[in-house]
């Protein structure tokens, strides 16, 4: 299992959000990742950056520099007021050994270890499809963009990606079976 | 079948794989059918199935078997009519086929099979739908043998269903107990549908034949132009129980055929119905027609006899006796002198050539009745069909009373076989044909008829309704197939099996002889495999009236032995 490199700081039964331990270093959009123990799994869905202390808005100090890293290496202050959060669509969780795709029944306690899950483990729980119905359901503005990017993401993890698409694409059809137009934009993104 | 719960298994060659559920039942109703919603795995796709072919549905308390109206392509979104998918993208197309863009077949559920396999339980008429979401599946050869029964002395195999390598059979006992039709445009193979079923009627043992061959092709043998071959008739066939008879004995004998009996008819036995009759092929007006009826009043039995050897002046002065006009009984004369020509029209009234068919029938004998070179005379046709039936007919009238009064046995079942049947009964003639009497009296009197036409929708709708079996090749005139379907339940969705039906070797049979509708690819006739299988089963019942009949020489022989001894 990989290192933590993030800890829940809120969750409720649908929705977590964490805290990375390192800015900027925070799984990707679509990203599978494991929370605690036993194992409760959520699809990265939106991660931010942002001031450790909503009262101190961030302030624009690049004025003569040369590049990103030569600001950051002039205030080395701001790796210590800045953090990167994300929030995960939870999609599953582990039941007497097995990944079942259903809610858990409490959702992950605070302070939680999360992890990124190996391609391995995203191979395994990617061969049930039932989890696009909560990526699908998670509502706008961005539901079909973590969907695009969780199908990539799992594609990348399989051997069989071109036809896990396909799977994934009739699953997605059953349950978006009025919206064509939404299924075939999906499709057509999570094959760039 | 055997005992035990009910499996699919393969339904032949060529069919679909019944053990794979096609789809799943999603509304519908008993008169309009039901609806399945095909798989979205894609097994089987919509362009597998095909209207006519057969399907059981799994409910909760039976199985239904039914047959397909109607293939619809649906969508749950209607935007992909106007929006469709690339058709350039597979993995597009894969995930809306069968989720979003499905297929939806109608399926008409005519029987209810036992739920277990082997039960007791005869398949019934559906009285009921299968319930929401029951499973379908292609039909299986053990079903269409359980709705369709086994080959056997009654169940005559006449065709095997669309795509599937199994046998429909007809019930002989009800095919025959009413009239029936056989119909389709020309060239569709009527004639040899025709065939098959004279041997099924041959084989059933049940009841008799007497085929007016018009084109004399049911006889000795017949011509399949399709192929440029001959075929086999049905005396070739049953040599021992067919008789052939013949108008045109040289026809018969150029053709190798040699025939059991020579009709002659005598101008005796022609009546002034028989004349009405052909009123429209002798253009003969109405007051010309029942000029004739005045004649037989005037000369008796006779008249037609009489009548012709008048001429001139003569005429003249019969129109004044008789009171007619000169001009219609002078046309009249001149229609009639056309009977002449005909060798088998003979002065006076010494044949009786219908007592003769009637001892051949009566013995259990089949007969054809060759028309040779006559047959190209519709006029000869309608005369001697008409004329032999009505006397037969008569006849069959007393014997039945006879038996039912206590003096002998009913008289075997007769099945009279007319072709160009509207021309006998139209609605302006039916009224006056022995025919539609006969169609009518049902089998009142132990005689059916077995109607072979092109035209259906030519025929009188009473004379229609009352035949219990129709099988009909392909039909494109409205007007026929609505009068096909007459009367018919689930016309509406039978008219769309009809309009598909291929223009050879395809029928579609409803009626008393089957328990649902069918549409069959009717079996092979011609080949010598084909004559091996026919000839094979000769049921127990045949054998029991397969007594011989005198011929023709062998009566000769025998009067000259007695007129010596």
């Amino acid at each position: 299992m990989s290192q933590p490199l993030a800890e829940v700081i809120a969750s409720d039964s649908r929705l977590l959000t964490a805290q990375c331990y390192d800015l900027y270093c925070s799984p990707q959009l679509g990203a599978l990742v494991a929370v605690g123990e036993p194992k409760v799994y959520a699809v990265v869905q939106g991660v931010r950056t942002e001031p450790l202390d909503p009262g101190r808005p961030v302030l624009a100090r690049g004025r003569g520099s040369g590049s990103l890293e030569e600001v950051y290496r002039s205030n080395p202050q701001i790796e210590r007021l800045l953090t990167t959060r994300f929030d995960a669509l939870i999609v599953g969780h582990e039941l007497d050994g097995h990944m079942v795709q259903l809610l858990p029944p409490l959702p992950p306690p605070i302070h939680s270890f999360v992890s990124a899950c190996e391609p391995e483990e995203v191979a395994r729980f990617t061969e049930n499809l039932d989890f696009c119905r909560f990526l699908l359901g998670s509502g706008p503005p961005m539901a079909d963009e973590v969907v695009v990017a969780c199908l990539r993401h799992a594609a990348n993890c399989r051997s069989d990606g071109d036809d896990f698409i396909k799977r994934a694409g009739q699953a997605i059809a059953s349950e978006a079976v009025g919206d064509s137009v939404r299924v075939a934009a999906i499709l057509r993104r999570a094959r760039v | 079948m055997t005992g035990g719960f009910f499996t699919n298994g393969s339904n032949g060659e060529g069919g679909l794989p019944s053990s794979l559920p096609m789809g799943t039942v999603v509304g519908g109703s008993l008169t309009e059918g039901v609806d399945i919603r095909l798989n979205p795995t894609g097994d089987i796709l919509i362009e597998d199935v095909k209207v006519g072919t057969f399907v059981t549905i799994r409910g909760q308390r039976y199985r239904f078997f039914g047959v397909v109206t109607d293939l619809e392509l649906n969508s749950s979104d209607a935007r992909l009519r106007h929006a469709p998918p690339d058709s350039n993208d597979p993995v597009l197309l894969e995930a809306v086929s069968g989720t979003m863009a499905y297929g939806v077949v109608s399926v008409l559920p005519n029987m209810v099979l036992p739920l277990v396999s082997g039960s007791d339980e005869r398949p019934a008429a559906a009285k009921t739908v299968p319930s929401h979401f029951s499973p379908a599946f292609p039909a299986t050869a053990a079903d269409v043998a359980a709705v369709f029964g086994q080959e056997d002395d009654r169940h005559f195999w006449i065709g095997a269903p669309l795509d599937m390598d199994t046998r429909v059979c007809l019930d002989l006992d009800n095919l025959v107990r009413r009239s029936f039709g056989v119909f389709g445009k020309s060239g569709t193979g009527k004639t040899f549908l025709t065939r098959l079923l004279l041997v099924g009627i041959l084989q059933g043992g049940e009841a008799s034949s007497l085929i007016f061959d018009m084109h004399s092709e049911y006889g000795w043998s017949g011509q399949d132009s399709d192929r440029d071959r001959q075929v086999k008739g049905l005396k070739q066939l049953f040599p021992s129980r067919v008789s052939t008879f013949t108008l045109d004995e040289d026809s018969s004998r150029r053709r190798g055929s040699s025939p059991d009996e020579v009709v002659k008819i005598g101008y005796g036995e022609i009546e002034p119905e028989d004349i009405e009759l052909l009123k429209d092929n002798l253009n003969l007006s109405d007051v010309a027609a029942s000029a004739a009826f005045n004649l037989k009043q005037r000369f008796g039995g006779n008249w037609l006899g009489e009548f012709l050897q008048r001429g001139g002046a003569d005429l003249g002065e019969l129109a004044d006796e008789l009171g007619v006009n000169r001009a219609a009984l002078g046309a009249l004369h001149n229609r009639l002198s056309r009977f002449q020509r005909f060798p088998f029209l003979e002065a006076g009234n010494r044949h009786n050539a219908a007592a003769t068919i009637i001892e051949h029938l009566e013995l259990g004998k089949h007969v054809v009745l060759e028309f040779g070179r006559y047959g190209r005379d519709l006029s000869a046709y309608i005369l001697v069909s008409n004329l032999l039936s009505r006397r037969i007919h008569e006849r069959y009238v007393e014997l039945k009373e006879a038996a039912e009064g206590g003096q002998g046995s009913d008289p075997r079942p007769l099945v009279i076989v007319i072709e160009e049947a509207h021309r006998f009964l139209s609605p302006t003639i039916a009224s006056q044909t022995t025919f539609a009497n006969i169609a009518r009296e049902l089998r009142k009197y132990n005689v059916t008829l077995m109607v072979i036409d092109q035209r259906p929708g030519s025929i009188d709708s009473e004379v229609m309704s009352q035949l219990g079996t129709r099988i009909t090749c392909a039909l494109d005139n409205e007007r026929d197939i609505d009068a096909v379907l007459s009367g018919t339940s689930g016309s509406r969705q039978l008219r769309g099996v009809l309009a598909r039906l291929e223009e050879k070797q395809q029928a579609l049979i409803f009626g008393h002889a089957v328990p649902m509708p069918v549409v069959v690819h009717t079996r092979e006739y011609g080949t010598p495999e084909s004559y091996a299988e026919l000839t094979a089963r000769v049921g127990a019942r045949v054998a029991e009236v397969g007594r011989p009949v005198e011929t023709r020489e062998e009566r000769v022989e025998r009067e000259i032995d007695e007129l010596f001894t």
